[in-house]
């Protein structure tokens, strides 16, 4: 598969602050990609210059074939995209919303209404198309956005936190969409996200850190990589140390929390032969697959407080 | 061009569905409406009617009060379309300064439209609603001064009238869209938009006739759109009634009584004429727009 967006060494300062800081990665066509990092790590800049709404300091990006910078019109019309907030007008209704949007690059109305069919027979919108946008909720608003940024079938979507502040199962639903529009329509999505278990659906997952891509791969290459599994074993009284003896031989790195031992293992199915010899010594045990939150929490350094601890287990 | 229109009609429906913003648009109008009713209206026909006494002697006074109301009743009208060319224009244009403080400028700066086109639609979208608020409440008030009694202005002073009024709307417009260029929050705009409400109708001498104001507030406001903005509609509605009220009487006693009322506007030592005040009111649109260009270039200058 080609690449469809190309960022090399992409660079976005303001004054002294660098927001963006020498990133390069490659987004393929067809696939999901997620983008990650804390609040202030350089997403939004990031999607900004994109979008064609920020002037990249320096570096040069490739979107759909077209040079950043030089053939912006002919990106803009390759893009669609999700904003964080709501961007339609809350006195229109959801039809007039999409007309207006949807005319700013289609001329010929016949298609434009066309089109705009098809997307709310995909996105469910039939029903509220008459409905003033202020009135809906915030599930069907999210729809709605995701609509308008459909209208004119874009090759890329770009979706900034698409389900921030959406209950569980209105996630679920935005989220179904998403992943049919990149099926059925064979549409790139590129996305940002807060819910980790969300970024684990993407094919490939690109972290940022204070302006600078620190990891990329898929999920579960990062996974095997960032999230070790956990043995966590409560231990009967006085049989402490019997465990700790069996984790050293066995090489295995714990470490001590609230009465439990926490064991880190590299595969779920290492803990068979540790809970084997440790049968006689435990009341109870529990494994915990390493999931994309640790991944993220051990790229972007935030649990420093729980390396540090990890590391200490190592020494003992 | 269909992008354009699409976005005029998505500018002026966010505006039409505001029943609230359109009350608060007018609202100077009202204001001035109920002052004159209450009082303002009363004080300026017995200005006129005193006027007429002290100079015209033996007089018919029943025909000089009615002629004072109806002079009263158009020179207010000339007022309330100024009035209403600015508020109203302002209160559209705030759809911008929403549009920037709800961070929607964005989503359309990503779609293919030129930025002209988007800052043409705001201005375009403030010039219909701000033309249509205009040419309403005229029509309305030629119809109560008819009913009234008065005298119905003629169809070339109408079709006059009417360019002035799209003149001033156009020039408010612009300088709007200025303001709303510079301003970046809602609450900004609110306050900006109180001042000005408040302002308009001093600025424009219809609270207080200019001869009630000091010499030196006086001079400013002639450097100030508003005031010859208003002079021009004023000369148009009231030329007829002027003459009739005026009738036999020295020409130095009207020159007198248009400058005091701000009908006509002295500048130097003579009445400044319509076509230096319609020039100087293109130059002040402008000047405006000149400056609209030179913040957006700086600041897409800074984006860099």
């Amino acid at each position: 598969m080609s690449d469809i967006i190309k960022v090399n060494h992409l660079k976005k300062y303001f004054h002294e602050t660098k927001a963006v800081d020498d990133i390069s990665f490659s987004v393929k066509r067809g696939e999901m990609f997620g983008f990650l990092g804390v609040n202030g790590a350089g997403k939004s800049t990031t999607i900004s210059m994109l979008c064609t709404l920020l002037k990249p300091t320096g570096g040069n990006v490739e979107i759909a074939g077209f040079a950043l910078g030089k053939e912006d019109e002919e990106i803009k019309r390759k893009i669609g995209v999700v904003y964080q907030w709501n961007v339609l007008d809350d006195l229109l209704t959801v039809k007039e919303n999409l007309i207006c949007r949807g005319s700013l690059y289609e001329k010929d109305g016949g298609k434009l209404k066309r089109q705009m069919e098809y997307v709310c027979e995909i996105l469910a919108l039939s029903d509220v198309l008459k409905r003033p946008y202020g009135k809906l909720s915030g599930g069907q608003k999210r729809r709605c956005e995701i609509g308008a940024a459909l209208l004119h079938t874009p090759e890329i979507l770009f979706l900034d936190e698409p389900t921030t502040g959406l209950d569980p199962a209105t996630r679920k639903s935005v989220w179904q969409t998403v992943g049919r529009l990149q099926k059925e329509m064979k549409m790139t999505v590129f996305l940002t996200t807060h819910y980790m278990e969300e970024a684990a659906k993407a094919d490939h997952i690109g972290i940022i850190e204070k302006g600078k891509m620190v990891q990329y791969g898929t999920p579960f290459s990062l996974k095997e990589q960032f999230a070790k599994d956990r043995l966590i074993i409560r231990y009967q009284d006085g049989k402490k140390g019997q465990i700790e003896e069996i984790l050293k031989d066995m090489g295995c790195s714990y470490k001590m929390k609230n009465e439990k031992i926490i064991a880190y293992i590299p595969e779920t199915l290492d803990a068979i032969p540790l809970i084997g010899q440790m049968e006689y010594h435990m009341k109870g045990f529990e494994v915990i697959q390493g999931t994309m939150d640790d991944v993220f929490l051990n790229v972007t350094g935030m649990e420093q407080e729980k390396q540090g601890a990890y590391a200490e287990g190592e020494n003992v | 061009m269909n992008q354009y229109i699409k976005l005029t009609k998505r500018n002026c429906q966010i505006f039409i569905r505001d029943r609230g913003a359109i009350f608060f648009s007018l609202l100077s109008m009202i204001i001035t409406l109920i002052l004159m009713g209450v009082f303002l209206g009363k004080m300026n026909v017995e200005n006129v009617t005193d006027l007429l006494k002290t100079y015209g002697g033996a007089r018919d006074l029943e025909q000089d009060k009615e002629n004072a109301r109806h002079l009263v009743e158009y020179w207010t009208l000339a007022g309330i379309l100024v009035i209403n060319a600015v508020t109203v224009t302002m209160a559209v244009m705030s759809n911008m300064v929403q549009d920037f403080s709800e961070k929607k400028t964005g989503s359309f700066y990503s779609t293919p439209v030129k930025k002209s086109i988007i800052a043409l639609s705001y201005v375009t979208s403030s010039v219909i609603l701000g033309m249509f608020l205009c040419v309403v409440p005229f029509v309305l008030a030629l119809l109560y001064i008819t009913a009234g009694g008065g005298e119905p202005l003629s169809f070339s002073t109408i079709l006059k009238l009417l360019g002035c009024m799209a003149l001033n709307v156009l020039i408010f417009s612009v300088i709007m869209y200025l303001l709303a260029s510079l301003v970046k929050s809602r609450s900004a705009w609110s306050g900006l938009g109180t001042i000005i409400g408040t302002l308009v109708g001093f600025a424009g001498g219809v609270y207080l006739s200019m001869n009630m104001l000091p010499d030196k507030v006086g001079a400013v406001l002639k450097c100030l759109p508003i005031l010859h903005g208003t002079s021009l509609m004023r000369k148009l509605c009231c030329e007829d009634i002027l003459a009739k009220t005026f009738h036999g009487l020295p020409e130095e006693l009207l020159e007198g009584y248009k400058e005091a009322m701000g009908i006509t506007v002295v500048m130097g030592d003579s009445a400044v004429s319509m076509e230096f005040q319609v020039a100087f009111l293109l130059i002040c649109g402008m000047i405006a727009l000149g400056i609209a260009a030179a913040v957006s270039m700086r600041r897409r200058a800074a984006e860099r």
